[in-house]
């Protein structure tokens, strides 16, 4: 047996060593949990592998869904009558296709929205081609054929809960800052805050383009929501109601007698040119103006007028 | 010698020596307990977040796969509502949802905020927006690792208390009973270190009464012998004193009585012839003559005999070799018993050696004549390892010595006479095996 204090004090050191390590080792691991799982994008400056444009050579036109129906009935008409042959994207919303414009992604910007002071700074240019009546829309099962404003505002806010006929109210919305939405807060200025409550609350269903909107409103007993893209909505399957006593038709709309109207335009870089130019010259053209009053939408009135 | 402290205690170092041992034990101990839960709580949670992680990811993904799908290449554009969608998924825990396109590059309002982004303490996780095989995007989330280091730090702390209670428990308890023991120890070495003085001490004086008592003995043990072997001179001096002494008597019996009877059956014949001459003469008388001539001739043998029991008178006249060949001769003419006889002894012996053995061969022989219905008798006396060996072996009945003990007093006598020269005697029989005895007689006696 050896004694020495020498020989003693190895396994003390030793087992410190042990000990200090696995600590280290866990300190370090719990320390570092999630380091190495961190995306590139936070650690290396990244750089777009090329242009995002499609790569052909039509007029590619993209922006708000409430532009696309009327856009893609226009650009139907065109490839008939003229050379081109658009093509008119999904919905982007306005500000995406602004972008996607700004991009070189697309030609033709369409927007359910003015332009921002920025964007025009930027030399974007807005050509308004239909004003079309924002909807309050109602599924095809719903007794009600009107609503007031205080109606309105008691049934997104919750505080209505059945239809007259004692149905349940179903209240489907669009996401916070929709051109539909900002039209309705313009006329009815409580309506922002109640939405914005609701939409925190979650106690909605949201929506987040005018096509979701408008399955969702055909397919939900009950359903009410906001809708403005300028499609018949006997067609889509669900109904629109008067408002304060007044139906959205085109009239109305052009008479001003309907409150929610929704302007829809064309956006440029510069002043529109070569297809881009062609395309809103016809969408302008009495053809065009005819054909957006076929679809309830009131085209603007002709220069000169 | 064992190690000592300054103090003059014994030096064990057994406490130092467990706890050299016992110490990389209790550390390891303690940081088993201290890290085991904590790492196994941190692994399954870090497991945890990070399926959480993926799991929202890949919900994400899905949701968004659809818009994707619709719109190719512009989809990133629809950032607000991109970004709005996924940011139904920042649950608790789960700290962002970041979009980025197939360049990794974050969609506008995604991760406008990367430093914050870099500073989040998150396990980041990952699922690919793929449309036709091809990944146009990707969804990370970020899920936060706050609590996770949080409760592993709690549990650690927790658990290290844990494990220093063990250690201070696993060390501090053998220690202290080392310690103990080892005090017990110490006095017990103290106790045996005086033991073993004492022992020295008593060593020292035991040797001494050792020797002294050994001499004594050794004194004793002489004595002893000197005492023996006068006894032993004495026994044979008494011996043929005897013998002497029945020689004597065997002379004066044969010289005097013997004389005297042999002239009295002269006598009484010459008697008995003249009253047979006479006739006419009383029968009765001379029927009473030869009637005593008979009783003379008895007696006359009955002195013989004694003289012979008495004073083996043979020995003195023919020695020790021809006077046992006589005795085994006289056996073969008694009682038809073929008797061998082997004499092998080259020295002069002391007389009463001699009349020993010879008495030994009488009493075994007359012992077969009486008893044994032997058929064969051999006879063996030769000197052998400074003692005169004599063995007489018979193929007769036999018998049980265990049995017959003490009631066979020719046996005991041969013993008594055997011990008295300090020989010794084996007699070895059985029923139906014969007997064999043998004698060893010492010839110192002769000195």
């Amino acid at each position: 047996m050896d004694d020495t204090p020498q020989r003693h004090w190895k396994p003390w050191i030793a087992g410190i060593a042990v000990f200090v390590v696995v600590v280290a080792w866990a300190v370090l691991e719990v320390r570092g949990v999630g380091e190495d799982s961190r995306p590139a994008f936070l650690t290396t400056a990244l750089e777009p592998s090329g242009p995002n444009r499609p790569d052909d050579a039509r007029l590619h036109i993209a922006g708000s869904g409430s532009c696309v129906p009327l856009t893609r009935m226009l650009a139907g008409s065109v490839m008939q009558r003229l050379d081109l042959s658009p093509e008119v994207h999904a919905s982007i919303g306005s500000g995406g296709g602004i972008r996607a414009l700004r991009d070189g992604a697309i030609e033709l910007a369409i927007v359910s929205r003015a332009l921002r002071d920025e964007e025009i700074d930027a030399g974007l240019v807005y050509t308004p081609f239909a004003r079309v009546p924002v909807i309050v829309a109602a599924g095809l099962d719903v007794p009600d054929r009107a609503v007031t404003y205080d109606e309105l505002s008691a049934l997104f806010d919750g505080r209505r809960t059945q239809w007259s006929d004692g149905t349940k109210v179903v209240v489907l919305l669009r996401e916070a800052g929709d051109s539909s939405h900002r039209v309705v807060e313009e006329v009815v200025p409580e309506f922002a805050d109640i939405t914005a409550s609701v939409r925190a609350q979650g106690a909605f269903r949201v929506l987040y383009h005018d096509g979701a909107m408008q399955v969702a409103l055909a397919n939900t007993p009950g359903a009410v929501g906001l809708h403005g893209n300028g499609v018949d909505p006997s067609l889509a399957g669900f109904r629109a109601l008067a408002v304060e006593g007044v139906e959205p038709t085109g009239g109305n709309v052009e008479s001003g007698a309907y409150p929610f109207v929704k302007e829809l335009g064309f956006v440029t870089i510069g002043p529109p040119q070569g297809e881009a130019k062609a395309f809103i010259d016809y969408v302008l053209s009495p053809q065009g103006r005819a054909l957006l009053r076929v679809r309830g939408a009131v085209p603007p009135a002709p220069e000169g007028d | 010698m064992p190690l000592r402290e300054p103090s003059g205690q014994v030096r064990l170092a057994l406490q130092s020596y467990l706890g050299a041992r016992l110490a990389p034990l209790t550390l390891i101990v303690a940081a088993f307990t201290c890290l085991s839960a904590p790492l196994a709580f941190f692994l399954l949670a870090r497991d945890a977040l990070e399926v959480r992680g993926d799991g929202t990811a890949r919900e994400a993904a899905s949701l968004l796969r659809q818009d994707v799908q619709e719109r190719p290449l512009l989809w990133k554009y629809d950032a607000s509502k991109v970004v709005a969608r996924v940011g139904a998924f920042e649950l608790p825990g789960v700290d962002r949802v970041v979009v980025v396109d197939a360049d990794g590059i974050p969609i506008r309002g995604s991760a406008d905020d990367l430093d914050a982004l870099a500073r989040l303490e998150a396990l980041w996780r990952s699922a690919d927006i793929e449309v036709e095989g091809k990944v146009a995007g990707t969804v990370w989330v970020a899920v936060s690792t706050r609590a996770l280091e949080r409760n592993t730090i709690a549990l650690t702390l927790g658990f290290g208390a844990l494990g220093l209670v063990l250690g201070v428990l696993l060390y501090g308890l053998p220690m202290r009973a080392m310690g103990r023991a080892e005090a017990n120890i110490r006095e017990l070495v103290g106790r045996l270190e005086e033991s073993q003085g004492a022992l020295a001490r008593f060593n020292a004086t035991l040797e001494q009464q050792v020797e002294d008592r050994s001499a004594e003995l050794r004194d004793a043990l002489e004595e002893l012998r000197r005492k023996e072997q006068n006894l032993r001179e004495i026994s044979a001096r008494a011996i043929r004193m005897q013998e002497a002494e029945r020689r004597g008597i065997a002379r004066e019996l044969h010289d005097s009585a013997g004389q005297a009877l042999t002239a009295i059956r002269i006598h009484v014949q010459l008697i008995g012839d003249l009253l047979s001459a006479r006739e006419g003469d009383d029968a009765k008388t001379t029927t009473m003559a030869r009637r005593t001539l008979s009783m003379v001739d008895d007696t006359v043998e009955e002195i013989r005999r004694a003289v012979n029991q008495l004073g083996p008178a043979v020995l003195d006249d023919v020695g020790l070799e021809a006077a046992i060949r006589r005795a085994g001769d006289d056996l073969s003419e008694a009682t038809q018993v073929q008797v061998e006889c082997h004499y092998d002894v080259a020295v002069e012996l002391d007389a009463s050696v001699e009349i020993t053995a010879y008495r030994i061969v009488q009493e075994s022989l007359t012992n077969v004549a009486r008893h044994a219905e032997a058929s064969e008798v051999t006879l063996r006396v030769a000197i052998e390892d400074g003692a005169l060996r004599v063995s007489i072996e018979d193929d007769g009945a036999g018998f049980d010595s265990e049995a017959v003990g003490p009631r066979r007093r020719g046996l005991v006598g041969m013993r008594e006479r055997v011990e008295l020269l300090g020989g010794e005697i084996q007699i070895a029989s059985a029923p139906g095996e014969g007997t064999r005895i043998r004698v060893s007689l010492p010839v110192s006696s002769l000195e």
